[in-house]
């Protein structure tokens, strides 16, 4: 008894010990869940997904067909209505991405770029030779804006915690306002807390 | 029986080891009351308005080893409420956010270890924050991120508190079911009967006013009106919590822009002993809590029926909730050296705390009777085999009551650092840039101190929202 006792103590003691920190690399498309929140796994399979159903839509075709040329998109504003601290515009660059890589549409920078490349413009005109200037007023126009946002349900009681997470896109065209297309794409996931850093 | 289970325990060599493990274990951790003194020197700044320096002393007492890792939570929301204070919001982001999450997953473990730990002194486990404690550190966030424009962040927040209300009236109700249940791993072995008390604050004023603020910068009127008619039923719906005049609100003007001004003031709510006793009746098969007032005056504070075959008298103490009244009696608003009007009381904290501890406080009782019940009887136990006459006998004795007393400390832990009171209000000027002073004057009609906001922008539309502090 004597020993165990002994046993016991000097495994709480050693167990108060910090230890060395490791680091392993990991492959970015790693799937990881770690402390349950929304991260880049979730962003990235969320933003794969919504955006091969938006372009398997006919509004693709029924473009293409109707104007002889690919539809112009460029995406708006994503908003967090969660109840967690998303990056928002890790979320945005996942959405650019698929959009562009696809191939199946123009791509046009978002509002927030263009002011930046707009500045750049109008100092070229003062600034740069003539024959390297870019030309005002020659924007490619946008004919759809994809705007959206996620919100999130929590549902807990006690220790136990379940949160769905809600991404909904909307895809508008620009000078009429109709809505080309609407999609939504749900996770769920049951969260048991781990131990904060000290 | 309590003390019969008690009895064929102690026949057990092993039981007595293991007890006395324990008992070394919670003695030598340093951990059986609870360290305040440490707040002196830190609460001494706030009162100066010295909020960097009160920071700093923070940052120095984590150094010094005054809040450990169990207390982790407690530093978190310090830290991040003086950050908040110094106009430091980015660092106060990252503190009271690290608090929102080491709060949730200490709300798991205390949940887990409800009926498992209750012979171990509560200052010895991991504080896992009272209810006002977490609902203001999201609340004061959202003040950080909307000193930052961080809209959407400030509204995740306001998102958090509001889901926190919601959660209340269930939160301890597993915790409860654990207690009733009772457990093999039960270190007291006792089964019980019990519900916890029910909070009765759901909604909160100034909750409602920051995010009908929000919506109303987002041309969201529909939901600011809402917002504005929850805040009324708030007052309506709690006056045990709100009962003083509901305050006037404005988030939209035709003519001119809304100014709105926040101020913080007073001192946190904070605990305190409240001093027991525990008296078993073996006829009656009764403990009785009875409670001792200033005047001497002995009444009794509760009873559980429990069957016990010896009559036994414990002492014990449990926390309470106290409050200090605010220094700051009025708070005056100035736009470019002219008054605009007063500020008025939306959320008295201390109320607040008073009431979402009543839930928890309930538990805590059940918890202390219960380790009192066990540690009492036990220590009874011990000093019957302890006495072998002669001083030795006697020191030996007396060893058992130093440490049965030793380690039976209320917890009183809390944050140090929130507010009392906070106060609001709307005010319709013209847009531009403006110096808003804010004076906050004492019962007397003297100002304690003047805070002024030099060139502050006040546009026609959006959340214009200026903040002072005088924690006095």
């Amino acid at each position: 008894m004597k020993h165990l006792i002994l046993v016991f103590l000097v495994m709480l003691m050693v167990a108060g010990c910090g230890s060395s920190k490791k680091v392993t690399r990991l492959d970015p498309n790693t799937i990881t869940d770690v402390t349950g929140k929304w991260n880049d796994t979730d962003s990235r399979l969320v933003a794969e997904e919504m955006i091969a159903d938006c372009l398997s839509r006919a509004w693709v075709v029924d473009y293409v067909q109707a104007n002889g040329s690919k539809p112009v998109v460029t995406v708006g504003i994503i908003r967090n209505k969660s109840d967690e601290h998303i990056d928002t515009e890790i979320f945005t660059k996942d959405f650019e991405r698929e959009l562009i890589n696809s191939g199946k549409i123009k791509f046009v920078a978002s509002p927030d770029q263009r002011d930046e490349v707009r500045e750049e413009r109008l100092e070229q005109q003062e600034f740069a030779s003539r024959e390297t200037a870019k030309r005002l007023r020659e924007e490619t126009g946008a004919d759809y804006m994809l705007v959206g946002g996620i919100k999130s349900i929590v549902d807990q009681e006690g220790g136990v915690k379940v949160v769905s997470y809600q991404t909904d896109l909307e895809l508008i065209h620009i000078e009429s306002m109709e809505k080309a297309w609407i999609g939504t794409k749900k996770i769920k996931k049951d969260i048991s807390s781990g131990s904060t850093k000290w | 029986m309590v003390d019969e289970d008690l009895h064929s325990s102690f026949r057990s060599t092993a039981f007595l080891s293991c007890f006395l493990v324990l008992f070394m274990l919670v003695a030598g951790c340093g951990s059986m009351a609870t360290r305040n003194k440490f707040y002196d020197p830190i609460t001494a700044e706030l009162h100066l308005s010295e909020y960097q320096s009160a920071a700093e002393k923070i940052e120095a007492a984590r150094s010094d080893g005054k809040y450990g890792k169990k207390d982790r939570l407690i530093y978190y929301i310090d830290a991040g409420l003086a950050h908040h204070y110094a106009g430091n919001y980015d660092t106060s982001v990252v503190l009271l956010l690290a608090a929102h999450d080491a709060a949730d997953e200490l709300f798991t473990k205390s949940i887990s270890r409800a009926a498992t730990s209750i012979l171990l002194n509560d200052n010895a486990l991991e504080y896992a924050g009272e209810d006002y404690e977490l609902l203001y550190l999201n609340l004061i966030n959202a003040l950080n991120f909307l000193a930052l424009g961080r809209f959407d962040d400030a509204f995740v927040e306001i998102r958090r508190a509001n889901h926190k209300l919601e959660m209340l009236d269930n939160k301890y109700a597993e915790a409860a079911a654990q207690m009733n249940r009772g457990s093999r791993d039960d270190t007291a072995a006792v089964a019980l009967d019990f519900e916890p008390e029910k909070t009765r604050f759901n909604n909160d004023a100034f909750a409602r006013w920051l995010s009908m603020h929000m919506y109303a910068a987002e041309g969201k009127i529909d939901d600011a009106e809402i917002d504005r008619i929850w805040l009324a039923r708030a007052f309506q719906e709690q006056p045990h919590i709100y009962d003083f005049e509901l305050p006037e609100v404005k988030y939209r003007s035709k003519e001119a822009a809304v100014l709105s001004v926040v101020a913080l003031t007073g001192e946190s709510p904070r605990k305190e002993a409240l001093s027991l006793r525990l008296r078993t009746d073996k006829d009656l098969n009764l403990v009785q809590i009875l409670y001792t007032d200033s005047e001497g005056e002995e009444s009794e504070y509760g009873h559980l029926p429990l069957p016990v075959s010896q009559d036994y008298y414990f002492k014990f103490a449990m926390p309470k909730i106290v409050t200090t009244p605010s220094l700051v009696s009025r708070i005056r608003v100035s736009v470019d050296g002219e008054s605009i009007g007063d500020l008025h009381l939306i959320d008295d904290i201390g109320k607040i705390a008073e009431d979402t501890f009543r839930a928890r406080k309930s538990i805590i009782y059940i918890r202390t009777i219960m380790r009192a019940l066990f540690k009492g009887l036990a220590t009874h136990k011990l000093k019957k085999k302890a006495d072998t006459g002669g001083l030795g006998g006697w020191l030996k004795k007396a060893a058992i009551d130093v440490g049965t007393d030793l380690t039976e400390n209320a917890d009183l832990r809390s944050s140090r650092l929130l507010p009392g009171r906070i106060y609001i209000g709307d005010f319709e000027i013209e847009p531009g840039r403006h110096n808003i002073t804010v004076d906050f004057f004492d019962p007397t009609g003297h100002i304690i101190k003047t805070e002024t906001l030099y060139d502050f922008p006040v546009n026609a539309s959006g959340f214009n929202l200026a903040r002072a502090v005088s924690l006095n």
